[in-house]
């Protein structure tokens, strides 16, 4: 009797210590992470890479007593080393959520404004609604001298953020599309045009994915068609219509990230952003069977921007964290995993040759002929014809 | 005397205080509540940023409804979409369930496991079983070559039948086991003495066991019925998104559009329209018999 009674004890004991170890745990987790590799504003700046510069001694002060980063981003992107050599370094955690598509991060603003993100990495679309709202903070240009330095001029006061108030970009997608190449030809006339795409599904044999995001496909239509992927003529629209209604039945679905299909060979022309397919087409096998087509008239151009939503705690973590970005390394390093588009100045000599070949269309100047998706699409009658447009389309 | 019988009544109740109380909390909480919360958004109106607006407006209910556009007819092809599941599930899981209870013999308990077994995972992981083993490269498909029955393969996936065929796969087991458990309560006299009478086997089954099982068909029609009309996933992942159905457009009004006053008033018509189809299944299923299976 007395012998259970002590085994009793001993599980309870063992249980109890369990548990006050397992809350330890949980709770020292922030302080655990405080003691970074850099600890006093002196040691940052004496750690600076060459050809970089560090935040101001406000901004490090505020952001280290911060200790987290609440970062709101699309998930399994860029690469882990980025946000891992932050923390390492400055002893900040970064507490990660992602979203499943850009449409649903904007709704959850709409729903619950103070969502208390310090980063979101957003579209142009997010950006101008934010602003309308009155829900994002101003960057501190002051506090971002790597930035400053490197992001290519161009990029600085575009269509996106007039001003240049409220957003940084980081990368730039080119939204095209991409042909299998095991099964489709790349020398066929028709291709990289668009006219391969709406028009070649004797080729493709209805094997088409196109992005489920109305703005998007409608864009690149009209663009197709010749005209502007922002237009708001009703006779241009309506020619859209036309053509996506002629093409429906040569569509296998809408998917905006068909990454299974593609790969098993079930989908053979995919529209959508071309460089993710360099990253898809290396898991693949040794030969990437996927080839980037960038139509000759252009196409939508998708920038990734860093907005800071006003209900965040920490936006000096947010500026610490872009200069941090902005260091040509660090930046080598996200384009060498994602192949993107970008506007960094200073990594032209640290990128791979095969990234070289899908983060940029080959033809010089090619960028001109691309467009951003504005609020004339996406805003008033723009956006209703363009709705309205989607739900014929799915009916 | 008539105070302590008050007492009484009053302590009977504090009772089950206990018991009900935290359940009617958590339904007040979970389902009135966000229902109360969808309804009165549904009545306000839409900013021209897609935002609501602090006014009164049943102008939501007038477009969707009456507006033209392609609503409706997303909101009849969910019911269509449902009324063929629920059939479907139906003439499958009848026979199946009736096949368990009559000779499955000691094995009832493993059939019914195998029947209950997939509901165990994930529902996203059973679309993409289903889409391995339909799609292209895919079980079926690679079957059907190997043997030359067909020499190129079939589009099953990312069609209005697709559609069918994964609410039916999804939601079978709710059909099979509300119609197992209503056989499994038929006193098997009833059963013996129709036949003493002279019935045949098929009378039988028209005339004592299917009246008997009513019940259990209308709880499996309501369970497979109301969550297939109100899915998103199915036609998003098998139907290729290529078709809407009546979740499609609430997600579209809710993310792709922002219109979130429009969102709710769908979400309303949708919720109004199942209240409807179950108040008359109810109704054509006989009360008596849904509180036996329920």
């Amino acid at each position: 009797m007395f012998g259970q009674r002590a085994h009793i004890r001993a599980r309870a004991a063992w249980f109890v210590s369990g548990l006050i170890f397992l809350l330890a745990f949980v709770f020292t987790g922030n302080s655990a992470f405080a003691t970074g590799k850099v600890k006093t504003y002196e040691q940052y700046v004496a750690s600076i890479p060459e050809g970089c510069q560090p935040v101001p001694q406000e901004c490090f002060e505020k952001a280290i007593a911060g200790k987290t980063f609440a970062m709101y981003d699309w998930a399994a992107w860029w690469p882990e080393k980025l946000y891992k050599g932050f923390e390492k370094e400055f002893g900040i955690k970064i507490i990660r959520d992602n979203y499943p598509n850009l449409d649903e991060a904007l709704a959850k603003f709409r729903l619950n404004p103070k969502t208390p993100y310090d980063y979101w990495l957003t579209n142009p679309k997010s950006v101008w609604y934010m602003k309308k709202w009155g829900l994002l903070e101003r960057i501190n240009h002051d506090w971002i001298p790597n930035v400053n330095r490197y992001l290519a001029k161009d990029m600085k006061n575009a269509s996106w953020d007039p001003g240049y108030n409220y957003s940084v970009l980081t990368t730039l997608g080119y939204d095209a599309y991409v042909i299998n190449t095991n099964f489709i030809n790349k020398n066929d006339p028709r291709i990289p045009s668009w006219k391969f795409l709406f028009e070649g599904w004797d080729v493709y044999k209805d094997r088409l994915v196109m992005r489920n995001e109305m703005n998007r496909v409608i864009g690149n239509t009209l663009k197709y068609l010749g005209y502007s992927l922002n237009s708001t003529n009703p006779k241009e629209l309506k020619e859209a219509e036309k053509a996506l209604v002629r093409l429906k039945p040569h569509i296998m679905a809408f998917n905006s990230w068909p990454k299974r299909a593609v790969m098993a060979g079930e989908v053979w022309v995919v529209e959508g952003i071309v460089h993710d397919y360099l990253t898809l087409g290396k898991l693949t096998g040794p030969k990437n069977p996927f080839y980037p087509c960038y139509p000759p008239n252009g196409c939508l151009l998708s920038p990734m921007l860093v907005v800071m939503p006003k209900g965040g705690n920490n936006p000096a973590a947010c500026h610490l964290f872009l200069n941090y970005l902005y260091r040509p390394n660090n930046f080598a390093t996200l384009i060498n995993g994602v192949a993107y588009g970008n506007g960094h100045t200073g990594i032209k000599r640290l990128i791979k040759e095969e990234v070289k070949k899908w983060m940029t269309p080959p033809e010089e100047g090619y960028r001109e002929k691309c467009e951003v998706l504005l609020p004339p699409a996406f805003t008033g009658e723009g956006e209703k014809m363009r709705a309205a447009i989607w739900e014929k389309l799915k009916k | 005397m008539a105070a302590s019988k008050t007492g009484m009544k009053i302590k009977t109740k504090l009772r089950f205080l206990p018991t009900v109380g935290p359940i009617s909390i958590w339904i007040v909480l979970f389902v009135f509540a966000p229902v109360a919360v969808i309804v009165f958004i549904s009545f306000l109106a839409t900013g021209p940023a897609g935002g609501i607006l602090p006014k009164f407006s049943v102008e939501n209910y007038r477009f969707l409804l009456f507006g033209e556009s392609e609503y409706g007819r997303a909101v009849l092809r969910s019911i269509l979409y449902a009324f063929v599941t629920n059939m479907a599930c139906l003439f499958v899981g009848f026979p199946m369930a009736y096949w368990i209870s009559k000779y499955g013999g000691k094995f009832k308990a493993l059939f019914l496991f195998l029947v209950i077994v997939p509901s165990w995972s994930c529902y996203i992981v059973r679309i993409y079983a289903l889409k391995q083993l339909v799609g292209y490269p895919g079980i079926l498909n690679d079957f059907l070559l190997s043997i030359g029955l067909i020499s190129s393969p079939i589009n099953i996936l990312y069609t209005p039948a697709a559609v069918v065929l994964g609410l039916i796969y999804i939601w079978l087991p709710f059909m099979v086991l509300p119609i197992f458990a209503s056989l499994e309560g038929i006193n098997p006299a009833l059963l013996e003495a129709s036949l003493d009478l002279g019935a045949t086997p098929r009378w039988q089954f028209l005339t004592v066991t299917l009246p008997l099982t009513k019940g259990g068909i209308f709880g499996g029609t309501i369970l497979t019925f109301i969550p297939a009309l109100g899915d998103w996933l199915v036609p998003l992942l098998i139907g290729g998104n290529r078709v809407w159905m009546a979740g499609n457009l609430i997600e579209h009004f809710l993310v792709v559009r922002g219109k979130i006053a429009m969102a709710s008033s769908m979400a309303v018509i949708l919720t109004a329209a199942v209240v409807l189809l179950i108040y008359m299944f109810i109704k054509l299923g006989g009360e008596e018999s849904m509180e036996r299976i329920v």
